[in-house]
């Protein structure tokens, strides 16, 4: 387990993410890729009907153990947070694309985690076709998908949206609104020209 | 990004801003002529209208809750097992419950004849070989364990694929429940032994080599003689599937999971991990003795150790967080605080390392050696003197609570009340651009969830905060920079109204009442450095602003006449004069409600907020110290101001006000009166003070989060969550059940103020009315199908303006029923033919009923003030808050609906203004009896109180949240809105 970071250098690394170091960013995207899985994956294997998971819990979760909360700044959160939806996604997709493939009889596809995880194209929202739309929707305008990213793989309010992308809670939820509709859109086959 | 994309962006979100018809004409001018335009624009409208909660659940929800479904159809089911069956030699005589590990039964040994409890075991572990060889090994360990403080393990039995852990019976409550039916916590005479034989339990066990892992009330057994029998000792990891380690993961171990179908439950199991197992790390003996010490501490103070709605709150309480020490009686010997605090070390080096120590030190305190407080443990753990400061203050402070004996105005309690709900949210958006600079900093000073108060000292060293505890409020003083805090005031049966420290630091001032209600409150004097408390003055209605000099001092008072004035003083409290007074329907600040007025730096100015009854709304003031001439600050309307304070240049005020959804902290440039927003997020902010150099302030800042929850017909014990989000406040106005079963509700979701419906039957949401009018307490009409609602329109001076309206249930048909001004809480009549609501419009609270299709009201009580009417469900009775005046309390009332005089009056607390939520009522469906939720500790529960004048009886058993609002429908079905709130002091920095 050497080279394992403290909860202090994650604070130091956040930091220095937020300050532009990609480096930085190479070095926490595994910790909390494997961070967050395990506790999804945990989460999910428990879920019972009546029981309330929330995405937002999952994150302050990882936060919590990964992070030195007392170091730590508002703005570090944030960045910690926008870290987690990007790693939520990852996670989320990869998983509903191996789901996808095993079904299909694609042969071989180790499934790493809890089928929890894989679960979700039997959901009402294929999260496959939301992947490649939000990358078309990147594409167009890269901060509306910035803000979907956020709020639905991170669970993250409009505050701390807001806070993750430097803008005011009033264009999260103006980005938010047009990015859903558009979504919708693309999701129900009713796409809008251009 | 294209222009063509941002022209799009442009028009779709000005046409979202319109109605139906004014969007019509304005699509047609701004797309003119380019019908691709106009049509891209159409379809992401309509979109968004058809959108309804897509994306609404963040992924993780959608994915979980498929998992869910796949599980439950591929679970192998369970045998079913009925009393009177045999399984291998052992008859079942009857259940016990659905303990830790699967379903306990009560049998008969036909060999043996003796009766025992059998286990039954989770048949994922009874079909799985290996898990089955291990926990055969680990039984037999668990066999070997002969104490008679242990509920001893006989065997294990296989027969037609049911495997079941035979143990001894142990009759009698558990300690769980024995602690439930003491709220305030046991005594150390009933306490002590009980814990002496827990910990014999666990010596022994220990020397065996046997860790329990998941000690817990729930967990201990007390006979009928008073022996102490611990359960399950150990099968925390010889149950769990994945962790040879030991290591008790708080989702993941079958103790837990199999429960989770029982909200709250998981919880309760969590609660007593310690911070190494809730960090899934390797555990030893040193996880019992944390154990142990929670399960002492929750004994002898009659609440958790560690608690949250869910498991990450759970979790961070146990890493982060202090048990509320507080909360331990007066009467817990020294010796024992210092060993539950020596158990409850969060690091395990530091922690009592055997429990043996545990048991010598209890041994000693029940023998009386105890007390004195040389324990034979380390020295390295806080610092227990605090407690006995406190002690100290508690003795001191008890004859000096000389308090005020004058009279009580009606406006006071029945505007303190007024104000305060009728300055909720209200939908209006400001279009303030946001001041806040991306450096501003907000630091959290205190943790504990409960101040209300809070002052910075002038060189920013000190903050001064008050905060709720069990036995009232205390008063605080916290060195910033180290964060130790010593009391000014301990925990008693008092309210605090504010807190201003003297302009040279070297004094506190604090307003402070006794929660009775029945008397005024006094202005105090404490020292900052320690000495003696002074009270100055008697009846001072806000907290007190300093002259610059730091000689004089200005705040507001009620007067039994409904007057209320500013007036100046001398800093020892002599030599009153009155600034300037306020006749009803307008007013200064009043009482219980954290105002405080500011002095200018210049010292000829002094600002204050002052209000208007007949129309909602409060202002800034300023007026002159020497001739007390009045003027305004600025234009702006506000529906709340509390505090207000100079910066240091004499050219803002900071204040803290509310308007739109939330109390936010303002500047406002002086003279000019231009606002604009110093914070601008979704917390709620009470009370600011500044520093002398003005570089930081400090207020209470406030995190409110509620969902709204159903449960069936006399299953109130668990209810279902139906709407998710963590920073939403759903419900928090009230809620209400429709005919066709769905709830009408008002929420801050995504940050604007709506109406919603929920449908119980499908868990969707969906918004009612958009935007505008919405406010608080909606209410449906029964059969009609409609909705009522409060709304505030904006007068053309922009005075906000509170009355009712109706809307069909599909959100169309929007009428305006009142023209008021300030009426509000307003409820159907079963019949749907009335609407009932409060109304301040003529000066004093007031009842009234309109018919549903409009008209003209009709007046129902006159005298008095009377707030929250509700019609029984046979349209026999009409239930509201009444006050006869001055020092009457307030009681719900009852009275004929049809008219005549009130026929009964019962003691429903009432929670006034100063920062409790309104209280929800609802009626039972028989109209026998209506309910309401009480709260203790931070936990709300629902009683019910007959209307014959019986006995109220509790209704639910809840363990966590708070409940904001309660609806029953005519089929007994409850809705509730329920969530978590706390507040704490922050610091904030930057912030110009």
């Amino acid at each position: 387990m050497s080279g394992e970071p403290s909860a202090q250098e994650v604070t130091i690394l956040l930091r220095a993410w937020g300050g532009g170091d990609r480096q930085a960013l190479d070095r926490l995207t595994p910790l909390v890729y494997r961070e967050l899985r395990q506790i999804a994956g945990r989460l999910m294997a428990g879920q019972r009907p009546n029981h309330t998971l929330q995405a937002t819990a999952l994150v302050n979760e990882a936060y919590v153990r990964l992070v030195d909360a007392h170091e730590a700044s508002w703005q570090d959160r944030a960045h910690f947070f926008a870290l987690c939806a990007r790693a939520m996604r990852q996670i989320l997709i990869d998983h509903a694309r191996a789901r996808a493939s095993e079904k299909r009889g694609g042969g071989q596809v180790s499934i790493e985690l809890d089928e929890a995880l894989a679960a979700a194209p039997a959901s009402e929202i294929n999260l496959l076709e939301l992947d490649d739309a939000l990358k078309r929707l990147a594409a167009l305008d890269a901060r509306k998908s910035q803000v979907v990213e956020l709020r639905f793989f991170g669970g993250l309010n409009l505050e701390e949206t807001a806070e993750a992308l430097k803008v005011s809670t009033k264009t999260v939820q103006r980005d938010w609104d047009l990015a859903r509709a558009w979504l919708f859109g693309e999701l129900s086959g009713n796409k809008p020209n251009g | 990004m294209d222009d063509r994309w941002q022209q799009v962006e442009r028009i779709y979100h000005a046409a979202r801003e319109l109605d139906a018809i004014a969007r019509e004409d304005f699509l047609a001018k701004s797309c003119a002529g380019d019908d691709a335009l106009r049509q891209e624009v159409e379809r992401l409208l309509s979109h968004s209208d058809q959108a309804g909660s897509f994306l609404e659940s963040p992924a993780i929800e959608v994915a979980a809750e498929a998992l869910a479904k796949e599980k439950r159809l591929s679970e192998p089911a369970t045998p079913a097992l009925e009393i009177g069956m045999m399984v291998a030699h052992y008859s079942l005589t009857g259940k016990i419950g659905e303990g830790g590990m699967g379903e306990v039964y009560r049998a008969r040994d036909t060999k043996l004849q003796r009766d025992v409890a059998l286990k039954i075991l989770p048949q994922a572990m009874a079909h799985d070989v290996e898990r089955m060889a291990r926990f055969e090994r680990e039984a037999q360990v668990l066999a070997s364990l002969n104490h008679p403080n242990i509920a001893a393990i006989h065997g294990l039995e296989e027969s037609n694929g049911i495997r079941a852990l035979v143990m001894e019976l142990v009759e009698g409550e558990t300690l769980a429940e024995k602690i439930d039916r003491q709220p305030q916590g046991l005594s150390c005479q009933d306490a002590l032994p009980i814990a002496r034989q827990i910990a014999e339990a666990l010596e022994y066990a220990h020397e065996c080599g046997v860790i329990h892992r998941d000690l817990k009330p729930a967990n201990v057994k007390i006979t009928p003689e008073g022996t102490v029998k611990v359960l399950d000792f150990g099968l925390a990891k010889v149950l769990d599937p994945q962790s040879p380690s030991g290591g008790l993961d708080p989702a993941n171990s079958p103790t837990l999971t199999t429960l989770a179908t029982q909200p709250g439950v998981l919880l309760g199991t969590a609660a007593y991990m310690s911070p190494e197992q809730a960090k899934a790390q390797r555990v030893d003996r040193r996880c019992d003795i944390w154990a142990f010490g929670c399960v002492l501490y929750e004994m002898l103070s009659g609440q958790k150790a560690f608690e949250g709605e869910t498991i990450s709150d759970l979790l961070a309480a146990v890493l982060t967080k202090e048990p509320d020490w507080n909360a331990l009686s007066d009467t817990t010997p020294p010796s024992i605080q210092k060993l539950i605090r020596r158990c409850l070390q969060k690091e395990q080096r530091q922690r009592l390392q055997a429990i043996g120590d545990a048991r010598i030190t209890i041994e000693e305190t029940i023998a009386g050696v105890g007390a004195v407080d040389d324990s034979p443990l380390s020295p390295q753990q806080p610092d227990t003197s605090d407690l006995q400061m406190v002690a100290v203050l508690v003795k001191r402070h008890k004859g000096k609570l000389a308090l005020a004996g004058a009279l009580l105005a009606a406006f006071v309690m029945a505007g303190s009340y007024a104000v305060y709900h009728l300055s909720r949210p209200s939908a209006k958006q400001q279009t303030v651009a946001p001041a806040s600079a991306p450096s501003m900093q907000i630091t959290q000073l205190t943790t504990s969830g409960t101040a209300i108060l809070a002052a910075i000292s002038p060189d920013g060293r000190y903050v001064a905060y008050a905060q709720k505890d069990a036995g009232g409020q205390s008063l605080w003083l916290r060195q910033v920079a180290t964060g130790s805090a010593v009391p000014i005031v301990p925990p008693s049966g008092v309210e605090f109204i504010g807190l201003t420290f003297s302009p040279d630091g070297n004094y506190l001032d604090y307003v402070q009442a006794p929660q009775s209600g029945a008397q005024l409150p006094a202005l105090y004097q404490a020292p900052v450095l320690g000495g003696q408390t002074r009270k100055l003055l008697g009846n001072v209605g806000s907290a007190v602003a300093f002259s610059p000099g730091g000689k004089q001092i200005a705040f507001a008072r009620g007067h039994s006449g409904g007057d209320t004035q500013l007036i100046v003083a001398n800093a020892d409290g002599s030599g009153e004069r009155v600034l300037a007074s306020k006749k009803p329907p307008q007013f200064f600040l009043p009482v219980f409600w954290y105002g405080r007025p500011a002095w200018s730096p210049d010292g000829r100015t002094i600002a204050v907020s002052a209000g208007t009854f007949s129309h909602w709304e409060m202002n800034p003031e300023a007026f002159d110290v020497r001739t007390g001439r009045e003027q305004e600050i600025g234009a702006r309307h506000w529906d709340r101001v509390d505090q207000m304070t100079w910066q240091p240049d004499g050219k803002g005020l900071i204040l803290e006000a509310s308007s739109a959804a939330r109390q936010q902290i303002w500047r406002l440039s002086y003279p000019g009166g231009e606002p604009t927003r110093v914070t601008n997020d979704l917390n709620h902010y009470l009370g600011v003070s500044i520093t002398a150099d003005g570089a930081a302030l400090a207020t209470v800042q406030t995190r409110s989060v509620s969902n709204i929850w159903v449960a069936p017909k006399g299953e109130w014990d668990h209810p279902r969550q139906i709407t998710r989000g963590l920073s939403n406040a759903n419900g928090f106005g009230g809620l209400s059940w429709t005919a066709g079963g769905k709830i009408v509700y008002y929420s801050t979701a995504n940050g604007t103020s709506s109406l919603w419906l929920a449908n119980p039957a499908s868990d969707r949401t969906e918004k009612l009315i958009q935007k505008g009018l919405t406010d608080v307490t909606p209410s449906a009409c029964g059969k009609a199908g409609l909705i009522v609602f409060v709304a505030t329109v904006r007068s053309a001076s922009g005075a906000a303006i509170k009355s009712i309206w109706r809307t069909n249930a599909d959100g169309s048909g929007l009428e305006q029923l009142t023209h008021g001004g300030s009426d509000t809480e307003e409820s159907c009549s079963p019949d749907g033919r009335w609407v009932v609501y409060a109304s301040t419009s003529s000066g004093n609270a007031t009842l009234w009923k309109v018919p549903i299709d409009g008209g003209k009201p009709v007046q129902i009580t006159e005298k008095g003030a009377s707030w929250l009417p509700s019609v029984s469900p046979d349209g026999k009775w009409i239930l509201y808050y009444h006050s006869a005046g001055a020092r009457s309390p307030f009681r719900a009332t009852i009275r004929p609906f049809a008219g005549g005089k009130a026929v009964r009056t019962f003691p429903t607390p009432f929670i006034h203004g100063g920062g409790g939520m309104p209280i929800a009522v609802a009626w039972m469906p028989d109209s026998r009896a209506f309910v309401y939720g009480v709260q203790k500790g931070g936990v709300s529960n629902i009683v019910e109180q007959p209307i014959d004048g019986g006995p109220v009886r509790h209704l639910t058993r809840y363990t966590s949240g708070r409940i904001f609002g309660l609806d029953v429908s005519r089929d007994g079905k409850l809705a509730l809105a329920r969530g978590l709130q706390s507040s704490d002091v922050v610091l904030i920095r930057n912030f110009q």
